[in-house]
């Protein structure tokens, strides 16, 4: 149970991490030749998106009403403007408004209604404090990037068996990467704004689902096209009436179903994509879904609440288990790549804690139990860092990247990512590995490791610059047994995990 | 001004005055002590206004100009008089509309902000406090009273203690609590910031004015009704407590939310606390006699408290006589104590003489003891125990001593005894640590094993291959093998179990054939226990009885929703009878009506009643469900349907169950629905039955919605049960739907009765002529008829229908829902089983039964769901038969997933070609129609001896439409007007002409003969080298396909063909036979896929079988299916590529939300196509690279290589 203390000293200022080898990190200016070439490899999937190139929209909010003359209708197409316009409350406040022109009881029972339905909602947001924000300050409360509302790069998701990725931007657009071909496609799609998060259908070369405001879109986007810019006929529109912003999104490791959440609706939505309807799995309590991680093989989805509450959905029968935190809301969370662990933190904490899942393998519908453990797991609090704004684990189980949050008031606590090594096997292990620094006044933003990175793990790291960089971590998986020649890694073999850093051991699991 | 039009407070001191004359008792006196101040008070306040506003102004102006002056007003310190007084300065008017305010909370309306305008009166509180106090007091008397009335040994004596407690409950609930309240927001403004705090007057002043509402509601506790008063308590509490909350709602509102709830939780407590316990203490059951001196004592402090306030002259004689009775007893009680103090004082004397003694005694004790050890020295050195050794110079103490010593030592041993456990402790858990390095160290042993078993499987497998490709050499040399006539289409390239099973097939039919015994009597297990279906030509009358036992299951399932949604009817028909007769004015009336209305026994039959109606419903669920939808593609298709024999009567049995619901609902809504009849008198003064058509229009209604509750099935293909993606416990499912339900039964109810409404105003006349006639019932002329514009815009009359209407069909629809989540629960099959005579049941051998239909896909999406989730029934896929060692279960379930898979590859490219050739195969098809069917006799004879594998038919025996309309049995495919026959004009001259020959055959042969015959060597040319290698496709028409080329259309055709066409061409111009012979766009679709959900579920199957193979797969029996399965993965993701470029395949449907048929059919294809896709990509990504090793021709790698770099 120790701190980030363990760690080594954060590089100086203006270095920045290139990669891990040897069981080091090395930093940019070592000057090590291997690496530097071994480097040139990744080099066109780093890109830069200076904040200046985008051409941002300027904000029309709600209506352009007041740019227009004052026209005078009769009441009743004002009414049903009002009602097209913004529902019911619209309506009312149209009759309430015109109570020279209405009888007076119906202008009266009109502002009654109004004003029960304001005590109504005001009570409701007292309850759930989240329900009160506006959809865009929602979603960067409960992105899991840092920052989100004035983050360049919104959202970033690497195809999960090639080497392309789809990277989101502020000006709404979506960018799609592929070192294999020379056109880069541009989604946009009238419906996609505030973009909170990006995955790509597993099984599949082309589907790409994206979290908006109002809704899901999923966009087949043809990887054999040369078109630069793919018609909003190839996306498919998932909404569902109350169930935005949607700040979350997740496919199922088998590729078959689609999940998203909304802090605004208490309901898991898991969506059949094919035929466009959905399954709302709904538990009261929470006040919404904040963010969603199906576990890599495919049986638990992790489903934080709002408030301080989160679910872990057994995805055979759709059952669920309440895991009440006990300080705050959970932040984030990541699964081993077995779906064994589950890692996850709480906001106002700067814990991480561990969640042991035990399955019964047979395949029976009626049992359904599945937790065992639930124990604290590293304190991460020292003089760099801060809260935990999220955690990814490399696909192989080797390397934890955790985002620590820094402190905005302070300056030499800025946001930092610090990397664990982890082994899952025989018992469960963090020992320290060090920090990843980008280019001085850069901060960390949002950060995902390659799926399916053959020499070790890629970390893909956005920065608040605009900038993507990769940071490869170069070893040897002990676990993954590694094929012929194919596999063999270029980089010298890093050593032995040296007996002083063994006894460094952040967390050991006690065995039972 | 105040005093005179002020008849509220008057009135209120009225009472008071009338109390204080009634109970003449001492107690009045201190109260009306202080009642004299307050009215001095409030006369000179009533006074002061006038002096400082201004005499002539009215109210309002005098209103707004205090509001201003008020702020600047400088306010005397608080301990002066003048202080108080200003609070007392209140207009009547103002006072009335602060108790209105406060009776009457507004929703937005602050009572502070609104009423009270920084201007708080204490006024109102005290007075509403004191009323309330005497009102409290006397009516609880007055209860008292009332109860116990009429008994005969009951004397009436006032509690006037009651006045004393009241006033100390509500005086310090009307004062400490908004102290506190205060107290508690200047804190909490200390710490967050609020823009609204408020001075404790104006607290006090909304407490005092909230209790304004218990007044009315404590005399109405008079009454000695428990309910009556419980439920003025609960308005009271409700108005009072949402004041309160109302008002302190803005100053706590930016708070934490716990202190919110904490403050207002706090608030509202004290109310109910004040409420109830007025209501207990006061109004609860009577202690008739209480003790007489508790409330003299009352009076003698009371007197005192007057005497000692000076104000004492008003004290009556009586009094005083009874003070000084009171002194003089106290003088007694002196005198009494003080000779006891002396008694006690005498004893505590005779106490210290005995003392003296015994100190005495202690003193020559002592002495003695001292001689005593005198002589005991004296003994010891007489016997000597002083020179001897061991006790040498030692006193009993120094013995004592050692034993101590000893004793010390000892715990110093057991303390190293602990220490050298807890080291051996350390040393044990070292040891338990290398124990643990000892098992990693095992581990990765065990790994490198593993490895080393992978790789010599590899090696296996590699030798496999070699051997496979060893035996194709030698087939290539021996061709004639493999085109042998009789010889399954299907040959693996495990040749020793391809061997094996055909010599089984072989076999004589009885060999593993048992005799069915009787076994009737054992019903308990629904279905087992038969004999062993071999693959043989027993097959046949196997199934027949194997059916029966299955179809039970799904029997079982039915009867279980049926009895589910009986027990919902009792709880759904409540809420019907409340909401039918519901009227605001008399809410209690109403409910306890209805309560007595659903215990009576009328209730009950009709209860009975629609207990029938849901049991038939479920019936005609059972009876007419699907699981593949028939999909008509064109308006007269549909039309066919709607007027379908067995639709008439599914139509007429409906229409009679909504009569007989509808009955059931004039019964309950009683009033003017009640009966048919009814006496009336004429004009001529003779009493007649008339006819109440009130009555009559809830009947028809019940049976006009009943009749489109079926045609909408028909339309929306209610029938269609459909598998759900997600799988749900029951319950879940049944919640989860439970609010569609509800809208989609109101929303229908609204159209349904919008519709009958325009129907009855028109052709309303003829049901009700007709009933008059038959029994015999006059119509009453002097009421409205019920068919006009006026009748029937009675708004209670809609209401009344439509919430029948709702009734009606949420009882079907909820039947019907129940029943769809009954039927396609998942159901677990064995994958195999030890014992022969559960064999049938075997997950291999019921997918490979053809009916019923429904089990066929259960046992698919059980395949599915096992080759996902379970690895031990995986295992039991891939395992080897125990004697012989053949793989009969994955070779059972790999065959039927892909003779499904292949089927509709077919069905694919005969439709493709169909509309490439836009209509001109027809002339060849037609041709070849008869031809064919004597052709397909041959095949379907050889069929059975050829392969156990299911022909292409998807039938279900409840898909009644489909059935009834052809009479044959036939595919969704081929069902009248479907696309594969191009022209509905077609169909009806042909048929007359074909039917004769078409009955005896099954007319699938003729369908997927002429198109997939041409269409096969073109599908195949390129694999002709992989068909060579053993693995052609599993079709048996392509085995028949050479002499069917040769067929030619004959004379007779062609003529036929020329007629129809004339008939065509005059038919073309009509535009409403157009309109309805004109395909609907994206149906023919939607069709041929109607039942691609088994598809789906093969495709899921497999593929995740293939996935698991790679690691779970032991025997290697995955790997000899693996080219077969590529292949023909990929020639239907070809086929279906190609189907979506045809125009209108790839448009979606509209989404209709609110219907209660299942849309999930229209969207089948995208879903086959993404499953398709994905189960490609699922195995490309498993195997990777090792897929070059697998034999396939060089287009489908060519294809296959796209998905292995994801380009697809």
């Amino acid at each position: 149970m120790c701190s980030l203390a363990l760690f080594p000293a954060p590089l100086p200022d203006g270095q920045t991490t290139l990669c891990e080898s040897n069981n080091e990190l090395l930093s940019g200016s070592d000057g090590h030749d291997e690496v530097v070439f071994f480097l040139q490899e990744l080099s066109p999937l780093s890109l830069f998106f200076p904040r200046e190139s985008l051409k941002l929209h300027s904000r029309t909010e709600s209506s352009s009403r007041a740019a227009f003359l004052d026209h005078s209708e009769t009441l009743w197409m004002r009414s049903a403007a009002a009602w097209r316009d913004s529902g019911l409350t619209g309506l009312l406040t149209e009759i309430t408004n015109s109570h020279t022109e209405v009888p007076k009881c119906l202008s009266v029972s009109s502002g009654c209604t109004l004003a029960l339905l304001q005590w109504v909602s005001s009570f409701h947001g007292s309850l759930f404090p989240h329900l009160t924000l506006s959809s865009e300050d929602m979603i960067a409360e409960f992105s899991q990037v840092l920052n989100w509302s004035d983050c360049v790069v919104r959202a970033f998701a690497w195809h999960p068996h090639t080497d392309k990725f789809a990277v989101a931007l502020l000006d709404d657009s979506i960018k799609i990467y592929n070192p294999k071909s020379a056109t880069t496609p541009t989604l946009k799609h009238r419906l996609q704004r505030s973009v909170a998060a990006v995955q790509w259908k597993p099984l599949c070369a082309s589907a790409l689902a994206v979290a908006c405001q109002n809704c899901v879109l999923v966009w087949h986007v043809d990887p054999c096209s040369l078109s630069t810019r793919p018609s909003s006929g190839c996306a498919q529109v998932l909404s569902h009436p109350g169930h935005s912003p949607v700040t979350s999104i997740a496919w199922s490791p088998s590729g078959s179903l689609l999940a998203s959440a909304s802090p605004m609706d208490t309901a898991v939505m898991v969506w059949d994509v094919a035929a466009e309807s959905c399954v709302p799995l709904q538990r009261v309590g929470g006040g919404g879904v904040t963010f969603l991680s199906w576990s890599p093989d495919g049986s638990h989805v992790l489903a934080p609440t709002p408030s301080a509450l989160f679910r872990v959905w057994e995805t055979r029968m759709w059952t669920c288990e309440r895991w009440p935190c006990v300080k705050g809301r959970c932040q984030s969370g990541c699964w081993s790549p077995d779906g064994s662990r589950l890692l996850f933190t709480v906001q106002g904490e700067t814990v991480i804690y561990a969640l042991t899942f035990t399955d019964s393998i047979l395949y029976t519908p009626s049992v359904t139990g599945f937790h065992i453990s639930y124990f604290f797991c590293v304190d991460l609090s020292s003089s760099v860092g801060g809260e935990i704004q999220s955690l990814a684990w490399d696909p192989r189980g080797e390397r934890l990247a955790v985002l620590l949050k820094g402190d905005p008031q302070a300056a030499d606590r800025p946001a930092i990512i610090a990397v664990f090594k982890t082994r899952t096997n025989p018992v469960f292990e963090l020992l320290p590995c060090g920090f990843v620094q980008g280019e001085a006044d850069a901060e960390p933003r949002l950060m995902q490791f390659h799926p399916s990175f053959q020499h070790g793990a890629l970390l893909t790291v956005c920065w608040s610059s605009g900038r993507i960089t990769h940071v490869p971590f170069y070893f040897l998986s002990a676990g993954v047994p590694h094929f012929g020649l194919s596999g063999s890694p270029l980089l010298p073999r890093p050593q032995e995990r040296c007996s002083a850093l063994a006894n460094q051991s952040l967390f050991t699991e006690m065995i039972s | 001004m105040a005093s005179a039009n002020d008849p509220f407070q008057f009135q209120e001191f009225e009472e008071a005055g009338n109390l204080l004359e009634a109970n003449r008792d001492a107690t009045t006196i201190s109260i009306e002590d202080e009642d004299v101040k307050p009215e001095k008070q409030r006369r000179a306040a009533g006074l002061n206004p006038a002096a400082g506003g201004g005499d002539d102004e009215d109210a309002g102006d005098y209103d707004d100009k205090t509001e201003l002056l008020s702020g600047q007003q400088k306010s005397p310190p608080f301990w002066t008089f003048e202080y108080y007084q200003q609070f007392f300065d209140i207009e009547t008017h103002h006072v009335k509309e602060r108790i209105i305010g406060s009776v009457l909370p507004w929703p937005g309306k602050n009572f502070i902000q609104v009423y009270l305008r920084r201007n708080p009166d204490l006024y109102g509180p005290f007075w509403i406090c004191t009323t309330l106090v005497f009102a409290i007091a006397i009516s609880g008397n007055i209860s008292n009273f009332l109860v116990h009335l009429g008994k005969p040994n009951y004397k009436y004596t006032p509690e006037f203690q009651k006045v004393t407690i009241a006033a100390t409950a509500i005086f310090s609930y009307a004062w400490l609590v908004p102290f506190a309240l205060w107290g508690v927001l200047l804190w909490r403004n200390n710490k967050t910031m609020n823009l609204v705090s408020y001075s404790f007057m104006e607290i006090i002043c909304v407490y005092g004015y909230s209790l304004s509402i218990y007044i009315p509601a404590v005399v109405l506790w008079i009454f000695p009704f428990e309910w009556l008063r419980w439920c003025s308590i609960v308005v009271a509490l409700c108005l009072s407590g949402s004041v309160l909350v109302m008002t302190f709602w803005p100053a706590v509102r930016d708070d934490h939310p716990k202190v919110i709830v904490a403050i207002m939780s706090a608030v509202v407590l004290f109310n109910i606390l004040l409420a109830v316990g007025c209501k207990t203490y006061f109004f609860s059951k009577p202690e008739p006699a209480l003790p007489a001196n508790n409330s003299s004592v009352a009076v003698v402090i009371k007197t005192t408290m007057a005497t000692s306030n000076g104000k004492g002259e008003k004290v009556s004689k009586f009094e005083t006589l009874k003070l000084l009775e009171k002194c003089r007893k106290e003088r007694d009680d002196a005198m009494h104590r003080e000779s006891v103090l002396r008694e006690k004082l005498r004893q505590y004397e005779t106490r210290m003489r005995s003392t003296e003694g015994l100190k005495q005694k202690l003193k020559t004790l002592t002495m003695d003891n001292k001689e005593l050890r005198k002589q005991v020295k004296a003994l010891r050195t007489e016997i000597g125990l002083e020179c001897s050794p061991k006790f040498n110079g030692k006193t009993t103490k120094d013995i004592i001593y050692d034993l101590h010593e000893k004793e010390r030592e000892c715990t110093s041993m057991v303390e190293k005894a602990g220490k050298l456990s807890l080291t051996i402790d350390d040393l044990t858990s070292e040891l338990a640590n290398t124990v643990t390095s000892k098992t990693l160290l095992e581990d990765q042993v065990q790994s490198l094993q593993q490895n080393l078993k992978d790789m010599t499987n590899n090696q296996r497998r590699l030798l496999k291959l070699w051997e496979d490709k060893k035996a194709q050499r030698e087939q290539f040399a021996l061709p004639a093998i493999t085109q042998k006539p009789g010889q399954r289409p299907f040959v693996h390239k495990g040749i020793q179990t391809e061997m094996s099973v055909s010599t089984s097939q072989k076999l004589p039919v009885n060999a593993f054939e048992t005799k069915p015994f009787s076994r009737d009597k054992d019903s308990k297990n629904a279905l087992d226990k038969h004999s062993f279906p071999t693959y043989g030509n027993g097959y046949h009358h196997d199934k027949k009885t194997f059916m029966h036992d299955d179809a039970k299951v799904i029997c079982w399932r039915a009867a279980a929703s049926i009895a589910w949604a009986v027990l919902l009817l009792p709880p759904v028909t409540a809420v019907f009878v409340i909401l039918s007769r519901f009227s605001l004015l008399h809410p209690i009336h109403t409910i306890s009506e209805c309560f007595s209305l659903l215990t009576s026994a009328g209730a009950i039959f009709s209860l009975i009643l629609l207990c029938g109606v849901i049991l038939m419903v479920g019936f005609l669920n059972l009876e007419y469900y699907t699981v593949i939808p028939t999909i008509a593609c064109s308006k007269i298709a549909l039309l066919g349907q709607l007027l379908h024999p067995r639709q008439f009567v599914n139509s007429s049995a409906h229409c009679i169950m909504g009569i007989i619901v509808a009955w059931c609902c004039a019964v309950t809504i009683g009033g003017r629905y009640e009966t048919i009849g009814y006496p009336c008198t004429h004009s001529d003064g003779s009493t007649h039955m008339c006819l109440n058509e009130y009555h009559l229009i809830l009947l028809l209604a019940g049976a006009f919605v009943g009749f489109s509750h079926s045609l909408l099935g028909v339309i929306h293909n209610m029938n269609f049960v459909s598998f759900h993606t997600v799988q749900q416990y029951k319950y879940l499912r049944f919640k989860g739907s439970l609010p569609l339900v509800v809208k989609c039964s109101a929303t229908q109810a609204l159209y349904s009765v919008r519709n009958y409404v325009v129907v009855y105003f028109f052709l309303g006349y003829i049901p009700k002529a007709w009933i008059c006639k038959t029994l015999n019932l006059h119509l009453n002329s002097s009421i409205h008829p019920l068919d006009s514009i006026a009748g029937l815009l009675d708004l209670s009359l809609l209401y009344h229908l439509w919430i029948s209407a709702t009734f009606l069909l949420f009882t079907w629809y909820i039947t019907l829902l129940l029943f769809r989540i009954f039927v396609t629960e998942v159901y677990n099959f064995p994958v195999q089983s030890s014992f022969t005579e559960e064999a049938h049941q075997c997950l291999p051998k019921v997918l490979t039964d053809k009916e019923p239909m429904i089990l066929k896909f259960l046992a698919l999406q059980d395949l599915a769901l096992l080759s996902q989730h379970s690895p031990s029934r995986r295992c039991e896929v891939f395992s080897l038969s125990q004697p012989g060692g053949h793989p009969h279960n994955w070779n059972a379930i790999s065959r039927e997933c892909l003779s499904l898979l292949a089927d509709l590859t077919q069905r694919l490219v005969a439709y493709h070609d169909t509309v490439a050739t836009n209509g001109r195969a027809k002339s060849l098809s037609t041709g070849s129609e008869r031809k064919t069917s004597s052709e397909t006799s041959v095949t379907s004879g050889t069929e059975d001896l050829m392969s156990p594998r299911p022909t292409l038919m998807m039938k279900t025996p409840a898909s009644v439409f489909a059935r009834s309309i052809v009479g044959g049995p036939q595919s969704p495919l081929t069902a009248p007007f479907t696309p594969d026959l191009d022209s509905p004009f077609a169909s009806p001259s042909l048929r007359r002409l074909t039917a004769p020959v078409e009955q005896c055959s099954p007319w699938h042969g003729t369908v997927q003969s002429p198109h997939v015959m041409r269409r096969v060597p073109k599908l195949w040319s390129t694999s002709t080298d992989s068909q060579a290698n053993g693995s052609p496709p599993p079709s048996p028409a392509s085995v028949a396909s050479p002499q069917q080329q040769t067929s030619k259309p004959s004379l007779l055709a062609q003529f036929l063909q020329n007629r129809k066409e004339q008939v065509k061409h005059f038919l073309a111009k009509r535009v409403l036979i157009m309109y309805l012979f004109n395909k609907l766009p994206e149906a023919s679709s939607q069709a041929l896929f109607a039942d691609s959900q088994a598809h789906i579920w093969a495709l899921e199957g497999i593929s995740y079988l293939i996935q698991a193979s790679f690691s779970e797969d032991q025997f290697g029996v995955v790997q000899t299916a693996l080219p077969s399965i590529l292949s023909c993965m990929l020639v239907l993701q070809e086929a279906v590529d190609r189907h979506f470029k045809l125009p209108h395949a790839s448009s979606k449907p509209l989404r209709s939300a609110s219907s209660m048929g299942d849309p999930t059919y229209k969207t089948l294809r995208f879903a086959l196509r993404a499953t398709l896709k994905t189960a490609i990509y699922r195995i490309t990504t498993t195997f990777g690279d090792h897929l070059n090793a697998v034999q396939m021709s060089a287009e489908h790698r060519k294809r296959l290589q796209q998905f292995v770099e994801y380009k697809d």
